[in-house]
């Protein structure tokens, strides 16, 4: 019977060794290791994968945890020191300081100046330079309604529904209530939508609206979007410009936490010449490599590093 | 020798034991008897320390049992339950030389002790790899007991050990328990609610009714001189029939002289009206009439009148009841004892047997024990 | 005899029939929508694949025929697939590179009946066997390079290795974890009963909790503490990762174990418990030799079930960054690409099952013997 016990226990251990809990293990380089996690989402997948990539091409140990969570998640886990670097939006500061004047985030600069100095300041986070894409919501309609009609502004669309055009937004339970997402554009736009024009899907990922959008489903033909999603193309649709500044702007940028970047300052110079090619045509591109056609992140990421010229 | 003194034992206001002050002696069977409820079981289980008492001590061979760990106690002494309680997933084996085990044997002395236990207990050696669940209900108490005694304890406790198994069992059972007592001599103290099974084991009984004894002494003394109504009432109104349960035939048959076929007839038997008929090995065959024959003749076979020794013969170990049962059950009133090997060796009569219940046990026990 | 050709009718009709409607589905990207592909689209000829199913499972309701049935459903399955690997054939090649081939009622259909028709029979862990076999074989040949699920762990490999690592890893820990507590808990809770309500009431509460609020209810807390104290920091006590994930995990697991261990202890015999207190054994050589032996079935059977529920806990652990086969289910829904999510989905229900029957076998060995049921293999 004792003899039966210590067997368990030993295959126990032996399986515990062969599959021990944790993460994967950094290779041997003589700079890190440098912990690199993004979000969970397609464009993050990108992102941390080139910042992994340039990295490792320079001599630096990385520990791989892309994909790693949600925002909050991820946030968390830089701010406890659990991971040192990963792409952020700069809009998203008006989540993270809360007591800050809404306006500010939709301006581009201003937005960026003040969420570098506050997260320095409270967090020890140090914001890179950005990428000139704005990867914020929008609202994106159906090719074959916007082309004929001649629609290319949220102005456009605005004049179209309000003459009777068919339109059927599918959206996020978030988009459509928070006051600086659709009702922010209704008022700006002066257009107004009546509940059988809106699809509220409760998970709610732009992905899903989407398709549900370019499959003509329950109606709809119109989609909560983000700018530099990567399957509108392929999904026929296109997006209205927000040629009133509505939204905050959203650009991404890599941040990296102070005692890091204190340590290896030749981070910032290896990063920011690839974040400032990052435009929103480049990501949309790149994007749709891995969303619709389905390849990795890694080797777009490799690919694009490559052809650019940042990559042998 | 164990020894109670002033031993009181209450539970949520019932008191189990209101005084007990006892002897127990050295070497023989004690049975515990009385109605539920009159603690019987309590006193068992104080003597290894299952239960401790309120007040009062318990002595075993002059010392305290509350002196010693209940677990080192009870390594020393035997305990059958009613349940059994083999160990499911043992061997035979494996039950039997637990306490060895634990008490860290070597091997060999182990595998020595299992060969004589198995022996006393009457199983043959295929047993050993058995498990619980593969025996009869008689088999597991078989192997119970043989548990108990297996690291050879002065004392062995008994519990309605009999109690599960089945009334024909429990008859085989007792006699064997007996048998086995016969050899190993220990100090036994057996708690029955059955007046038969106590009268028929016990050297030394002991009734008891609301936590008190009521009355202790040899069995024969006190079927002849109970004390009190209670008692009396206890014991029942066949007083005279259980007493013959206290001996054997072994005690009061007569000699027998049979006949064998092709010989004549021995002289001692030549003035009956009949004869005994056995094989040459000594079997009991049957019988043959002699009234009108003569004696110097050899013995014909047709002359024999067959009978079925397994329905007329009573055993030598059997008691006067049993045989008393038999002459009332066939019609006869007398009857063939036979060995165990079922060897003729003698014959009871039921004029011996009316002389018996009538006296007052003046007929001496030939040994310690009465079996059946 | 009856039951057998019904089971065999059934099966030839259901072939049949769903050799008439859509049996896969094409994308020409990851995103757009997919549309039916019939069988005769791929190639009129694959038909015969249904005739010869047919045919054979009608075959073997014959008396001399019996052998056949055994085998059915690795053949319905090799049909499937096979099926499914020519659908190459009618991609594009514009599209080559970026297509994929889903299932569609036919597909999952025929797997649906091969799986029914196998649980049916009486030797059914062999025939099952033989559909994991051939499944593994198609899968290995890279026929099925087009499917859906293969294209995207084509693109996911390593990952996919990492997160099966880690999933099973996060489950295993988790169950040890509880065990490690729960066990003697339950042994606590048999030994004075006035432990055991409180016990079950702490287990409990904490199997109230869903999953998604206990892991989230932990990243505070948690936080707080490694960011106050360095060191704990340093040994890995962080809010996000694996280790909440492991407390949550852990707790979850604490019931079935808590509740088995009590429960096989207390169903011993109390002749042989009273027997062996009688004989001189003391509390610990009782619990040592006795009562956990006797209990060991069902305490074995309480840590196979809460391993099982773990692996389906630890799904979740991806959403706070501990990786885990939920990874691809997340992914998959934020991406809304079910090939994606049945790469994570197909591979869990998978390791479900093996686990489960792995440990029923590892149960088996280790019952004693007289407790033994020939079944419980199965």
């Amino acid at each position: 019977m004792m003899k039966r016990i210590t067997a368990l226990i030993l295959i126990t251990l032996a399986v515990n060794t062969v599959f021990p809990a944790g993460g994967s293990e950094g290779s041997e380089a003589e700079k890190g290791p440098v912990t690199v996690a993004s979000k969970i989402d397609t464009e993050g997948a990108l992102l941390g994968n080139m910042i992994m990539k340039i990295l490792e091409a320079n001599g630096f140990a990385v520990d791989n945890r892309t994909e790693f969570g949600p925002t909050d998640v991820v946030r968390k886990a830089i701010i406890a020191g659990e991971i040192d670097i990963y792409p952020e939006y700069t809009g998203n500061g008006g989540f993270f300081f809360s007591d800050t004047p809404s306006d500010v985030w939709k301006d581009r600069e201003a937005g960026y100046e003040l969420v570098k100095k506050l997260d320095l300041e409270q967090n020890n986070l140090v914001w890179l330079q950005p990428a000139p894409a704005n990867n914020t919501w929008a609202i994106a309609i159906r090719r074959d309604i916007a082309d004929p009609k001649g629609l290319n502004s949220l102005d456009d669309l605005a004049d179209y529904i309000n003459s009777g055009g068919k339109f059927k937004i599918a959206g996020s339970e978030e988009f459509a209530t928070r006051p600086d997402a659709l009702p922010a554009f209704e008022k700006a736009y002066g257009f107004s939508l009546s509940e059988n024009q809106m699809l509220i899907l409760s998970g709610g990922n732009t992905a899903t609206t989407e398709q549900a959008a370019s499959r003509g489903t329950s109606g709809v033909n119109a989609a909560m979007a983000y700018g530099t999603d990567g399957q509108l193309a392929a999904l026929g649709l296109v997006v209205m410009e927000d040629s009133r500044g509505v939204q905050p702007v959203y650009e991404p940028a890599p941040i990296i936490r102070k005692e890091v970047l204190d340590r290896y300052p030749e981070i910032a110079d290896l990063l920011n010449p690839i974040f400032s090619k990052l435009d929103l045509l480049t990501l949309q591109k790149l994007n749709a490599r891995i969303a619709v056609e389905g390849m990795s992140a890694e080797t777009v990421a490799e690919d694009w590093l490559t052809d650019s010229g940042f990559l042998e | 020798m164990i020894r109670f003194e002033g031993i009181r034992k209450t539970y949520d206001e019932k008191q189990a034991l209101a005084g007990v002050d006892i002897e127990l002696p050295t070497g023989q069977i004690s049975v515990i008897i009385g109605p539920s409820g009159c603690g019987k079981s309590t006193f068992l289980k104080l003597i290894n320390r299952m239960i401790d008492p309120d007040s009062g001590q318990i002595l075993i061979d002059n010392t305290p049992v509350l002196s010693r760990s209940p677990h080192e106690l009870r390594l020393g002494i035997g305990y059958v339950i009613q349940e059994i309680g083999l160990f499911p997933h043992f061997t035979v084996e494996e039950n039997i030389l637990i306490v060895p085990r634990l008490l860290k044997w070597t091997e060999q002395k182990k595998a020595e002790r299992l060969g004589e236990l198995m022996k006393l207990i009457g199983l043959s050696d295929g047993y050993r790899g058995k498990y619980p669940h593969e025996l009869s209900g008689g088999e597991a108490q078989r192997v119970g007991v043989a548990r108990a005694l297996a690291a050879d304890p002065e004392i062995l406790l008994m519990d309605e050990p009999f109690g599960a198994v089945d009334p024909l069992n429990r008859s085989v059972l007792q006699d064997e328990f007996a048998a086995i007592q016969s050899k190993v001599q220990k100090t036994v103290v057996f708690v029955t609610h059955d007046i038969d099974e106590a009268v028929r084991l016990a050297d030394h009984l002991v009734i008891m009714r609301d936590g008190k004894v009521v009355q202790a002494g040899a069995p024969e003394e006190i079927l002849q001189k109970p004390a009190g109504r209670f008692v009396r009432d206890f014991i029942g109104a066949d007083r005279a029939i259980k007493r013959l349960s206290l001996f054997s035939l072994r005690d009061i048959m007569q000699p027998v002289y049979p006949a064998r076929v092709g010989e004549p007839v021995p002289p001692e038997a030549r003035d009956k009206a009949y004869v005994w008929v056995v094989s040459k090995e000594g079997y009991l065959n049957g019988w043959a009439e002699l009234t009108g024959r003569k004696p110097e003749e050899n013995l014909g076979a047709e002359e024999v009148t067959r009978v079925a020794a397994a329905e007329l013969a009573v055993f030598e170990t059997s008691s006067l009841r049993t045989a008393l049962s038999r002459m009332m059950g066939q019609g006869i009133r007398n009857l063939p004892v036979l060995n165990r090997e079922w060897q003729l060796v003698g014959q009871v009569n039921l004029r011996d047997i009316e002389q018996l219940a009538g006296s007052e046990g003046d007929l001496p026990k030939t040994e310690g024990v009465s079996v059946q | 005899m009856g039951s057998r050709s019904i089971s065999a009718g059934l099966t030839a009709a259901v072939i049949g029939i769903l050799s008439f409607v859509p049996f896969l589905a094409y994308s020409p990207n990851r995103v757009a929508e997919s549309g039916s592909v019939f069988i005769w689209e791929i190639h009129p000829t694959l038909l015969l694949i249904s005739v010869v199913l047919m045919v054979l499972s009608l075959f073997s309701t014959r008396p001399r025929m019996a052998w056949l049935e055994l085998y059915l459903p690795a053949l319905i399955s090799t049909g499937a697939l096979l099926i499914l690997g020519s659908s190459a054939g009618i991609i594009p090649s514009a599209e080559a590179s970026t297509a994929r081939i889903g299932g569609s009622w036919g597909l999952w259909g025929w797997i649906l009946t091969a799986y029914l028709y196998g649980s049916s029979l009486k030797r059914s862990s062999s025939s099952l066997m033989m559909v994991i076999g051939v499944t593994l074989f198609f899968l290995l040949s890279g026929v099925l390079d087009v499917f859906g699920p293969v294209r995207e762990f084509a693109v996911k490999e390593e990952r996919f290795f990492t997160e099966v690592r880690a999933h099973l890893s996060l489950a295993g820990s988790a169950t040890i974890i509880a065990a490690l507590v729960a066990i003697p808990a339950g042994i606590a809770a048999y030994r004075l009963p006035a432990f055991s309500r409180p016990a079950f009431a702490g287990v409990n509460i904490i199997q109230t909790l869903p999953s998604l609020a206990l892991f989230g209810l932990m990243i505070a807390p948690l936080s707080w503490l490694s960011m106050r104290f360095p060191l704990l920091r340093e040994l890995g006590i962080k809010g996000v990762g694996n280790f909440p994930a492991l407390i949550a995990l852990s707790g979850y697991a604490a019931l079935p174990i808590l509740r088995n261990t009590y429960t096989g202890l207390k169903v011993i015999p109390a002749g042989a418990v009273q027997a062996g207190r009688g004989m001189g054994m003391s509390p610990l050589r009782l619990l040592t030799l006795v009562e956990l032996p006797l209990a060991l079935p069902v305490l074995l059977g309480g840590l196979r079930i809460a391993f099982v529920q773990a692996i389906g806990n630890t799904t979740v652990a991806a959403l706070i960054g501990a990786g885990g086969l939920g990874y691809f289910v997340f992914q998959g829904l934020g991406q809304a690409a079910p090939d994606l999510i049945l790469l994570g989905v197909v591979p869990l229900i998978a390791i479900t099952v093996g686990a489960d029957k792995g440990l029923k076998l590892v149960e088996y060995l280790l019952t004693p013997k007289p407790f033994r049921r020939e079944n419980d293999t199965l």
